[in-house]
C-alpha cells in the first residue's frame, strides 16, 4: 500500500513549508489555526490524564513501599504468641540462609493505651532486634527526628512523632502505658498476674468464675526517642519497645507474633518461590506449629490497601479521559474545517488522478499527525510537570496561602494557613515514578482516538469531487 | 484496455450533454463527432459558454455525459466505472487550466512530481522525471520555488510540466494563456504546440483567441452545441 | 460559527460541566458524610477544655446565649475493652451526665439512636456496631474495661470495671464505630477513677457553624480564665484542608475541558471572520463600530456557553440522583475492558472491578452533596472560558478596512 505520497501530502499541507533562509514568504509556515488548536487541545487534555497517572503511581509506591519496609515486611510467617526471642533464633538463622531471603526478625505487637500526665490515646507497641533498623530499607523510610531510634532495656520506649503529639509529650517525658495480662482461670484474685515480668500488675484484680480474666497491667516507660514513617495512616499510632521488654509485656491476648522478612526483589514475580523457600526453611525448625498457610506475602497482607488504591487510580484515569474525548471530537472537527479549506486542493489532487483512497489517506494522515504531535506535547508537558510535581505543588501552596491570606484580612478573620500535602493525609513528598510502559499504553489511546476522530472528516474529503475545479473556470 | 494506439487517439461520436436546472435543460453539446490522431494538434474554438470547457472536461472524464461514446487513448469512456476514472486520468490524460491551479505548499519540483508519485511511482523516480520535465520546459533553475514566487508566465509551464509527468496520450488545455500577458502567451503557446512532437501525445486546445487557434493542425468550432471544423 | 460548529462546542462544554458536577458532587457527598459526622460526634463546633468542672449556672449560661443550639459537658479517657473471647480493642470513653440526649439531641441523631432511648444509660456502656462485633458482644452481654487513674495523691493507679453493653450505635463513620464508647458520670461508678484525672470538656454546637469566631469570644466571657476554646475549623485542620485541597484539584483538572473546547471556538470563529471580511468591511462602511460587531461574536459565545453550562448542568444533577446505578455501569464496563486487555495478554482480567466495593469503602450508597454556589461556580467558569474565546477571536474584527470595500469591487 502506498502510505508515502499521502503522508508527504498531509505533512506538508498541515504544516506548510519548511522554513528557509530568506524571509518574504507569504504563507506562514506552520499549521494553520484551526490544526493548530486542535494539536493545542489534544496536547493539554492529555496533561491531566499524564500527571494522575505518574502522581498516583507514586503516591502508590511511596505508600506501599512505606508500608513494606517499615511495617508489613516482604513476607510475614504468624507464630504463636508464646514464642521467646530464643526460640525465634534458629528460626531466623534459617531464613537468612534461604533463597532470596535478605534478612528476618522475630516482631511482638501490641495494643494498649498509653497515658501520660496531659493526654491518653491508644498505642500500638511493636518490639523488634536492632538490627531492623539499621536494614537499608528500613532506614530510608522511617527517620529519626530526635533522640534516639533504638530502645534498650524495659524501661525504654521510642515513639511516632504523631502519637507524641497526642499525648503531647517529647524525648525525655515518662508515659504509662496499660495493657491486659491473662490472668488464669483459678489463679483469682489477689495481686500478681500471669507473667512473669515482675512488673507491676497489682489492681483491682477479679475474682469471679468468669473464663476470661483480665487484669490491667501498668507499665512505665520513658522516652527516648521520636521516630516518623511520612505517613499518618502508618505510623499514627506506633511505639518500639525492647524485645526484652516485649516479651514480658505483649503476651495474650492483645498481642501478635510473627517473623517479618525481607527480599531482595520484593516486585517481582519470584514472590512465590520465596514463600514456598521459606516454608522449607521454617518447618523442621517448628515441628509443633508450622504450617505453609501461616506464610503471608505482603501483596496478600495489604491487599485491600492495594485494591482501594487501584479502584482510586482507574476512576482518576478515567475521569480525566473525558478530556481527551472533547479533544479527540474537536480535532475531528477541525479537521472537517480544514477539509473544507482545502476543497479546491482536493480537486486539483482528483484532476492529477488521485483516487478515492488516495484522497481519504491524506486526510486521516493529517489527523494522526496532527494528534501524534499533541500526543507528543502532552505527554512531554505531562511528565514534565510530574517530574516536578513537588516544587509545583510547593509553589501551589504559596499562591494559595497568599491569596487567602489577602481574603481574609480583608474579611477580618484570621487566615487559615493551607498545607496542601498534608503530613497528615499524604505523602509528604511524592516520588516519582514514570510507568513507561503505561504512558505507551496512553499515547497509543490518544493517537488511537486522533484516528477514529479523523475518519468521518477523511470520508467527507474523498466525496469532494472535480467539479468544483470546473465550476471555476 | 487500450487497444490500438495507431488509430486515433481521441474518438467522440454522437456526444450529448445536457446541464439540468431547475428552470429549463440547458443542451450544451448536441451530438459532437470527433476524430484526432496522436501526436496531433487540435484547437477549438467559441465564445464563453459555448461548452467548450464542458467538452474538454468529458473527454478528460472530469465530467460525465448522457449520450455516445468517447474512445481516449483507447479508454472507452462510455463503458468506464466509477472506479476507473483515477487510472484513466493520471495515466492517459494532463490538464492545463486557465489558471495554473498548482499547490501553494509545493515547490514548482514537487508540484510536478506529485501525480507520478501518487500514480505509484518512487519517489526518486517521480522527483527525476519532474527535474527532467522543468528542463524542458525552461523552468531549471526555477524548479524549487514556490508557486507564489513565480512568474505567471512560469507557473503556467510548471503546470504544463505536471501535465506531461505521467506520459500522458491526450493533453487537454483550457484558456491556457487566458491569464498571461502577449509575451508569456506567446511562450506557452510555442511549448504546447511543440509537444505533439515532444512527446507524441495529442494535443486539445480550447481558447477564444484566434492567434493560438490558427497554431492547431486542427480547428475546430463550438458553436450551438455543434462541432465544425474551419 | 456554523449551527453545527456551536452545537458541537457546546456539546464540549456541557461534558466538562457534567463531568465536574458529577465529580465534586460525589466527592463533596462523601466528604459531607464524614464532616456532619465529626461535627456531631467527635468536634462539635466549639469545644471549650477546662481545668475544673463548669458549674450549671455557667453551663445554662452559656446555652442562653443566642446562637447557641446546645452545650454539653463531658470527659473522655482511653480505655481497653475486652469481650468474652479475649479480643481486645482500645476505646475513646465518653463519661457524659444522665439525660444528655436532652442536651443535645442532634448528637445522639448523628449516632443513629433514637431520640426516645437515654443516652448515656445508667451502668452500661453504649459502643458502636464494629466494636460490638469485635468484641463479639450482643446487646446486654459484658465487657471488661481496663484504664488508669491518675492523682497527685496515690499516683498512677490501674482500673478495672465489668459493663454491661447497651444499644450499639451506629455513625456511619468507621472511627466512631470502632472506637467510641460512651458511659454515664457519676461518681459512684466503677470507672469514676479513670475520668477523675480527664479535662472536663464542653461540647458546644451553633446555630450556624460559620459563626464561630464571634461565638467564641462571646463565650470566652462567661468562662474563667485556663479554658481553652477549640473551634471546629481548628480541631479537624488539616482534614478539611484535605477535602479542600482535593476539590480544588480535580476542579483545576477537569477545567481543561473548558480550555479545549475554547481553543476550538476561537479558531472557529476567526476563520469565519476571516470569511466575512468582506461583509464586516461594508458594516464597519455603512456606520457599525468595531464594538458593534465584536459583540455579535461575543454574543455567540455566551450563547454556546450558556447553552452547554444548561445541559451539562441538567445532565450533571441526573447522573447524581442516579449515581448508584451509574457506578454499576461503570464498573461492569471496566470489568468488561479488563477482560478485553486480558484476552489481549494484557493484566490478570480478574479482580473486584466494583467501584468504591464495600469490602474497602464503608458505605453502603454514594451520597452525592454540591453546594448551589458549587454548581454556579462551575457553570461560570464554562461561560467565562467561551466568551474569553469569543472575545479574543473577535479582535481580528478591527482588521476589517471599509475602505476596501470600494478597491475590491
Amino acid at each position: 500500500m502506498r502510505i508515502g505520497s499521502p503522508f508527504f501530502i498531509a505533512a506538508r499541507s498541515l504544516l506548510g513549508r519548511p522554513r528557509r533562509g530568506g524571509r518574504g514568504s507569504v504563507a506562514r509556515p506552520g499549521p494553520s489555526g484551526g490544526m493548530a488548536g486542535a494539536i493545542l487541545g489534544i496536547g493539554i487534555s492529555l496533561i491531566p490524564l499524564v500527571l494522575v497517572l505518574i502522581v498516583s503511581d507514586g503516591m502508590i509506591e511511596g505508600i506501599t513501599s512505606r508500608y513494606m519496609e517499615t511495617k508489613t515486611y516482604h513476607v510475614q510467617v504468624a507464630a504463636p504468641d508464646f514464642i521467646s526471642s530464643l526460640d525465634a533464633r534458629r528460626g531466623i538463622e534459617a531464613l537468612r540462609k534461604t533463597k532470596g531471603v535478605t534478612a528476618a526478625w522475630l516482631e511482638k505487637d501490641g495494643s494498649g493505651v498509653a497515658v501520660s500526665s496531659k493526654a491518653s490515646n491508644a498505642i500500638a507497641m511493636r518490639s523488634i532486634e536492632p538490627s531492623f533498623f539499621e536494614d537499608p530499607g528500613t532506614a530510608r523510610y522511617l527517620r529519626l527526628v530526635d533522640g534516639r531510634m533504638i530502645p534498650e532495656g524495659r524501661r525504654e520506649i521510642v515513639l511516632g512523632t504523631a502519637l507524641a503529639q497526642a499525648l503531647k509529650v517529647k524525648t525525655g517525658d515518662m508515659i504509662t502505658v496499660i495493657t491486659p495480662s491473662y490472668v488464669a482461670l483459678g489463679e483469682g484474685s489477689g495481686s500478681g498476674g500471669s507473667s512473669p515480668s515482675g512488673a507491676a500488675s497489682a489492681g483491682s484484680a477479679y475474682a469471679g468464675s468468669d473464663l476470661t480474666a483480665f487484669s490491667p497491667k501498668l507499665s512505665f516507660f520513658r522516652i527516648v526517642g521520636t521516630v516518623s514513617a511520612g505517613y499518618r495512616d502508618l505510623d499514627g499510632l506506633w511505639a518500639f519497645i525492647s524485645p526484652v521488654a516485649g516479651e514480658s509485656l505483649l503476651t495474650y491476648p492483645s498481642a501478635s507474633s510473627f517473623f517479618g522478612i525481607k527480599t531482595a526483589e520484593p516486585f517481582s514475580n519470584g514472590l512465590g518461590d520465596i514463600k514456598e523457600a521459606v516454608s522449607a526453611s521454617l518447618s523442621p525448625h517448628y515441628p509443633d506449629w508450622f504450617e505453609p498457610y501461616l506464610v503471608r506475602t505482603w501483596p496478600e497482607i495489604e491487599r485491600s490497601l492495594y485494591r482501594s488504591f487501584g479502584t482510586t487510580k482507574s476512576m482518576l484515569l478515567f475521569i480525566m479521559g473525558i478530556a481527551l474525548l472533547v479533544a479527540a471530537i474537536n480535532l475531528g472537527s477541525s479537521l472537517s474545517t480544514f477539509v473544507v479549506e482545502r476543497s479546491m486542493d482536493i480537486a486539483i489532487l482528483r484532476s492529477a488522478g488521485a483516487t478515492d483512497a488516495t484522497i481519504r489517506s491524506i486526510f486521516a494522515g493529517a489527523g494522526l499527525i496532527t494528534g501524534g504531535l499533541g500526543t507528543l506535547l502532552g505527554v512531554s508537558a505531562g511528565i514534565f510537570l510530574a517530574w516536578n510535581v513537588n516544587g509545583l505543588i510547593a509553589g501551589l501552596e504559596w499562591l494559595i496561602n497568599i491569596a487567602d491570606a489577602g481574603f481574609a484580612f480583608l474579611r477580618g478573620q484570621p487566615s487559615v494557613p493551607l498545607k496542601l500535602l498534608d503530613p497528615g493525609y499524604y505523602l509528604e513528598r511524592i516520588p516519582v515514578v514514570v510507568n513507561f510502559g503505561q504512558v505507551a499504553l496512553v499515547a497509543g489511546l490518544s493517537i488511537a482516538l486522533s484516528a477514529a476522530a479523523s475518519l468521518v472528516p477523511a470520508h467527507k474529503a474523498s466525496r469532494i469531487s472535480v467539479q468544483e475545479l470546473i465550476r471555476k473556470s | 484496455m487500450s487497444d490500438d494506439m495507431q488509430g486515433a487517439a481521441i474518438r467522440c461520436a454522437g456526444l450529448v450533454k445536457n446541464f439540468e436546472s431547475q428552470a429549463e435543460t440547458l443542451r450544451v453539446l448536441q451530438g459532437i463527432d470527433l476524430e484526432l490522431p496522436p501526436a496531433s494538434s487540435c484547437s477549438i474554438m467559441g465564445a464563453s459558454g459555448s461548452g467548450k470547457s464542458t467538452l474538454l472536461s468529458i473527454i478528460g472524464a472530469l465530467e460525465r455525459f448522457d449520450a455516445g461514446e468517447v474512445t481516449v487513448g483507447g479508454y472507452k469512456l462510455h463503458e468506464l466505472p466509477e472506479k476507473g476514472l483515477p487510472a484513466f486520468r493520471s495515466g492517459v490524460v494532463g490538464f492545463v487550466f486557465q489558471f495554473h491551479y498548482l499547490l501553494k505548499d509545493f515547490t514548482a519540483l514537487e508540484n510536478v512530481a506529485l501525480p507520478a508519485y501518487m500514480a505509484g511511482a518512487p519517489r526518486a523516480e517521480a522527483w527525476a522525471r519532474a527535474e527532467t520535465l522543468l528542463a524542458k520546459v525552461g523552468m531549471a533553475g526555477r524548479k524549487d520555488h514556490y508557486p507564489s514566487e513565480l512568474s505567471g508566465g512560469e507557473r503556467q509551464r510548471a503546470a504544463i510540466a505536471r501535465a506531461l509527468v505521467n506520459n500522458p496520450r491526450v493533453i487537454l488545455a483550457d484558456e491556457p494563456t487566458g491569464n498571461l500577458d502577449a509575451a508569456n502567451a506567446a511562450a506557452i503557446r510555442e511549448l504546447i504546440f511543440g509537444l505533439p512532437s515532444l512527446t507524441g501525445a495529442a494535443v486539445i486546445l480550447a481558447t477564444h483567441d484566434r492567434g493560438m487557434a490558427e497554431s492547431a493542425g486542427y480547428q475546430f468550432q463550438l458553436a450551438e452545441g455543434r462541432l465544425c471544423p474551419l | 460559527m456554523s449551527l453545527s460548529a456551536m452545537i458541537l462546542a457546546s456539546a464540549g462544554i456541557a461534558a466538562g460541566v457534567t463531568a465536574l458536577i458529577v465529580v465534586l458532587g460525589v466527592m463533596g457527598g462523601l466528604q459531607q458524610g464524614y464532616i456532619d459526622s465529626i461535627l456531631e460526634i467527635s468536634s462539635f463546633h466549639l469545644r471549650v477544655t477546662l481545668e475544673r468542672d463548669c458549674p450549671p449556672e455557667t453551663l445554662q449560661a452559656i446555652r442562653s446565649l443566642p446562637g447557641i443550639s446546645s452545650a454539653l459537658q463531658f470527659r473522655e479517657a482511653h480505655l481497653l475493652a475486652t469481650g468474652p473471647s479475649g479480643s481486645t480493642l482500645t476505646l475513646n470513653v465518653r463519661a457524659m451526665p444522665m439525660n444528655s440526649e436532652r442536651d443535645d439531641p442532634s448528637l445522639v441523631k448523628a449516632l443513629g439512636l433514637s431520640l426516645e432511648a437515654p443516652l448515656p444509660r445508667h451502668d452500661a456502656l453504649i459502643l458502636g456496631k464494629e466494636a460490638t462485633a469485635y468484641l463479639g458482644v450482643d446487646p446486654g452481654a459484658e465487657v471488661e474495661l481496663l484504664g488508669m487513674s491518675q492523682s497527685a495523691e496515690e499516683g498512677v493507679v490501674p482500673i478495672k470495671a465489668r459493663m454491661r453493653t447497651g444499644a450499639s450505635f451506629s455513625s456511619g463513620y468507621y472511627e466512631f464505630d470502632s472506637g467510641l464508647g460512651f458511659v454515664p458520670l457519676e461518681d459512684g461508678s466503677p470507672l469514676a477513677g479513670a475520668f477523675s484525672s480527664a479535662s472536663p470538656t464542653i461540647g458546644i454546637k451553633l446555630k450556624n457553624r460559620f459563626d464561630d469566631y464571634h461565638a467564641t469570644a462571646a463565650i470566652a466571657k462567661l468562662l474563667p480564665e485556663g479554658a481553652v476554646i477549640l473551634s471546629w475549623r481548628d480541631y479537624n485542620r488539616s482534614f478539611f484542608g484535605a477535602l479542600r485541597t482535593e476539590k480544588a484539584m480535580m476542579m483545576l483538572l477537569i477545567s481543561l475541558i473548558f480550555i479545549v473546547v475554547g481553543i476550538n471556538i476561537f479558531h472557529a470563529m476567526r476563520r469565519v471572520i476571516a470569511s466575512k471580511m468582506a461583509d464586516i468591511a461594508v458594516l464597519k462602511a455603512c456606520g457599525a463600530t468595531d464594538r458593534d460587531i465584536r459583540l455579535i461574536f461575543i454574543a455567540e459565545g455566551l450563547a454556546v456557553g450558556l447553552a452547554g453550562a444548561a445541559a451539562g448542568s441538567a445532565l450533571g444533577l441526573i447522573l447524581c440522583a442516579n449515581i448508584n446505578a451509574i457506578l454499576e455501569i461503570l464498573a461492569g464496563g471496566l470489568r468488561a475492558a479488563a477482560g478485553a486487555l486480558a484476552a489481549l495478554g494484557i493484566g490478570s482480567g480478574s479482580g473486584d472491578y466494583r467501584l468504591f466495593s464495600p469490602s474497602y469503602f464503608y458505605i453502603d450508597k454514594i451520597p452525592v452533596s454540591i453546594s448551589m454556589s458549587e454548581r454556579l461556580f462551575i457553570a461560570a467558569t464554562a461561560i467565562a472560558s467561551t466568551v474569553l474565546a469569543a472575545f479574543s477571536a473577535a479582535s481580528k474584527v478591527s482588521e476589517a478596512k471599509p475602505s476596501e470595500v470600494f478597491r475590491n469591487e
